[in-house]
């Protein structure tokens, strides 16, 4: 079923279904190459998907990107910003090796944001989240474990420009 | 492509035309399958992929039409070469743009001070309302 | 009148000594040509190439091996010519200068040389020139050997690459000795660093490690830099990198083994390591790592 249209690309970009529910997550299988129109349009409808499912993660899987540049960095970034404002944090899985090395190079280091191997690391992350959220909601005595990626309110912009040795982690 | 060959030093290169997104994603692609060809582990030639990216998005948002070209250079000394120009109004502040955390419209910034880091030598020169050429080379080790 | 009939005592004196005369030229006419059956033996049959030059490097006599060497089937055909006639520029020149050098201090030259041929082809010979001198001791030419070591050349290269390979290799394993990553329990592994950690060993450290995680499916990597002497600014900005490399894998990193003096070196340069798990040894980075995935240890009591 494809419910995310081929962009002008076209050649470049597969016909296959980018945006799914799995569980609480939100699935999104982002292309290999990525347009400016498709961006919007693809924060859009993850936007509306979150909305609808309510889904507490938006699970990002980059596993077909080989190339990663600031431009995607910044889809990151700005679809992290918008997932939080609707109560989802945003997961990154499937990063490639040699993707890793050129964004911890240009110091895309994604800080607020989960990281994991695979897929099935993040249906983990999710579901020991969701046991420790649901052991809270029974015992609110309990001394609060972090169920959200909290902390201070970080300066977003200041990820795209900032060299790395300003970053300390989270 | 266009062969220049002597008896101890090889040099081919590859043109690009940017005009579009569609020529970015065409021009960094080739330039990573180039860069392997020469030898470059997968996570070097992915860095020369994103430098082509990188100047070759700028070229497209900026100016709209520019070009691309890729040397691969295999003498006594093996590095690749990446020219990005174009005949756009140019960059008032190019010092400003190398140092980064400069950005007009929320990316030049970033592409262009990021470039530097992936690349052994880079130079940029800009010439107001003549246009801008980005050079960046990326020795074989 | 004079008497010019000679006595008979007289004339028999004039013919011993004229017999003898004779004799004695006829000897050295023997020598003489046996020296030059020799020499011409010689010429014809030494494998080395054997060849006299004049004042201006021309061609006097040159053995059959130097003849067919330059195509000739006629030692004679050769004389006269010089070694522009045969070899390129390249050889030539400093083949002539060598000749002059030789002439000019009397003393011999002994070397290797590379011959370029005019058709392209390349030998390596190995030649001595000595001066050649007339009766009067005059240095009027000079006189050479040179042997063909274009084989023993090419084993030499050879054998040079050869040595250049198993260097690399040997170079090749002791990275792989130095930068290993080794899994321990579930999902932790531990990668020890030794030795100084220039920018290509440390492209290498990340890539190793990206890839013990992958292949572990690495939850926790424990990074022991004990064994790093050295932790200055370039070597401490590539540990950064690495650890945030691992945590886009997934895998949270702890650094162990920080001695004193890499302690006192990184706050003096200013370094914010805040933000990086630090413990003090490989048993307590482990406990650690395995305690925060649910493990606890607890002795079996038998």
């Amino acid at each position: 079923m494809r419910d995310f249209e081929p962009s002008e690309l076209g050649e470049t970009m597969e016909t296959f279904t980018v945006v799914q529910k799995l569980e609480d997550l939100l699935l999104v299988s982002v292309p290999r190459d990525l347009t400016d129109s498709d961006v919007l349009r693809l924060r859009q409808r993850v936007l509306r998907d979150i909305r609808r499912y309510d889904s507490r993660w938006v699970l990002l899987d980059f596993s077909l990107v080989d190339i990663c540049d600031s431009f995607f960095g910044r889809f990151i970034h700005s679809t992290a910003q918008m997932a939080k404002l609707m109560g989802a944090d945003v997961i990154v899985a499937g990063l490639q090796d040699a993707v890793i090395e050129t964004m911890v190079e240009l110091g895309m280091t994604l800080p607020n944001i989960h990281a994991v191997l695979d897929l099935d690391d993040a249906l983990a992350l999710s579901r020991e989240y969701k046991t420790r959220e649901q052991v809270q909601a029974e015992d609110p005595l309990e001394s609060p474990d972090s169920s959200r990626v909290e902390g201070e309110s970080t300066d977003w912009d200041a990820f795209a420009d900032s060299p790395l040795s300003d970053w300390t982690e989270v | 492509m266009a062969q220049v060959q002597t008896s101890e030093e090889q040099s081919k290169k590859e043109y690009f035309p940017i005009n579009s997104l569609v020529d970015v994603v065409r021009a960094r692609r080739r330039g990573l399958e180039i860069a392997q060809e020469m030898g470059f582990p997968l996570a070097e030639a992915t860095k020369i992929a994103v430098v082509i990216s990188e100047l070759g998005r700028n070229i497209e948002r900026y100016v709209g039409q520019g070009a691309i070209t890729v040397t691969t250079h295999l003498g006594r000394e093996k590095y690749i070469m990446i020219v990005a120009q174009d005949q756009g109004s140019g960059i008032p502040d190019v010092d400003r743009v190398l140092v980064g955390g400069y950005s007009t419209s929320g990316g030049l910034g970033l592409g262009v001070s990021g470039s530097k880091r992936l690349v052994d030598k880079f130079d940029i020169q800009s010439i107001a309302g003549v246009g801008t050429t980005v050079k960046a080379i990326k020795l074989l080790r | 009148m004079k008497d010019t009939r000679k006595t008979k005592s007289q004339l028999i004196e004039e013919l011993t000594g004229a017999r003898s005369r004779v004799a004695e030229l006829e000897a050295l006419t023997e020598r003489a040509l046996l020296d030059q059956r020799l020499l011409r033996v010689f010429l014809e049959n030494a494998s080395d190439k054997v060849y006299f030059k004049d004042a201006e490097s021309r061609f006097i006599k040159v053995g059959r091996s130097t003849a067919v060497m330059f195509g000739q089937s006629d030692p004679a055909a050769v004389v006269g010519k010089t070694d522009f006639d045969f070899f390129t520029e390249e050889h030539a020149r400093p083949a002539f200068e060598d000749e002059q050098e030789v002439m000019r201090t009397g003393q011999p030259i002994f070397k290797e040389e590379k011959e370029t041929w005019i058709d392209g082809q390349e030998t390596w010979a190995s030649t001595v020139k000595v001066p050649l001198r007339d009766e009067e001791g005059k240095i009027v030419g000079t006189f050479g050997v040179s042997r063909n070591i274009t084989e023993q050349k090419r084993v030499e290269a050879e054998s040079a690459q050869l040595q250049v390979e198993v260097l690399n290799a040997q170079q090749r394993a002791i990275q792989d000795l130095s930068t290993p990553v080794i899994p321990v329990l579930e999902g932790v592994i531990v990668m020890p660093l030794i030795g100084s950690i220039d920018t290509l060993r440390a492209r290498d450290i990340m890539r190793r490690l990206l890839q013990g995680i992958r292949e572990q499916r690495a939850k926790v990597v424990i990074l022991d830099i004990t064994g790093v002497p050295i932790v200055d600014s370039g070597v401490a900005t590539n540990m950064n990198k690495a650890i945030q490399a691992a945590r886009l894998k997934g895998a949270r990193t702890i650094v162990v083994g920080i001695s004193d003096a890499v302690a006192e070196t990184i706050v003096d340069l200013g370094l914010d390591w805040s933000g990086i798990e630090t413990l003090s040894d490989l048993q307590t980075g482990l406990r650690v790592a395995l305690q925060g995935m649910g493990f606890r240890l607890v002795r079996s009591s038998e």
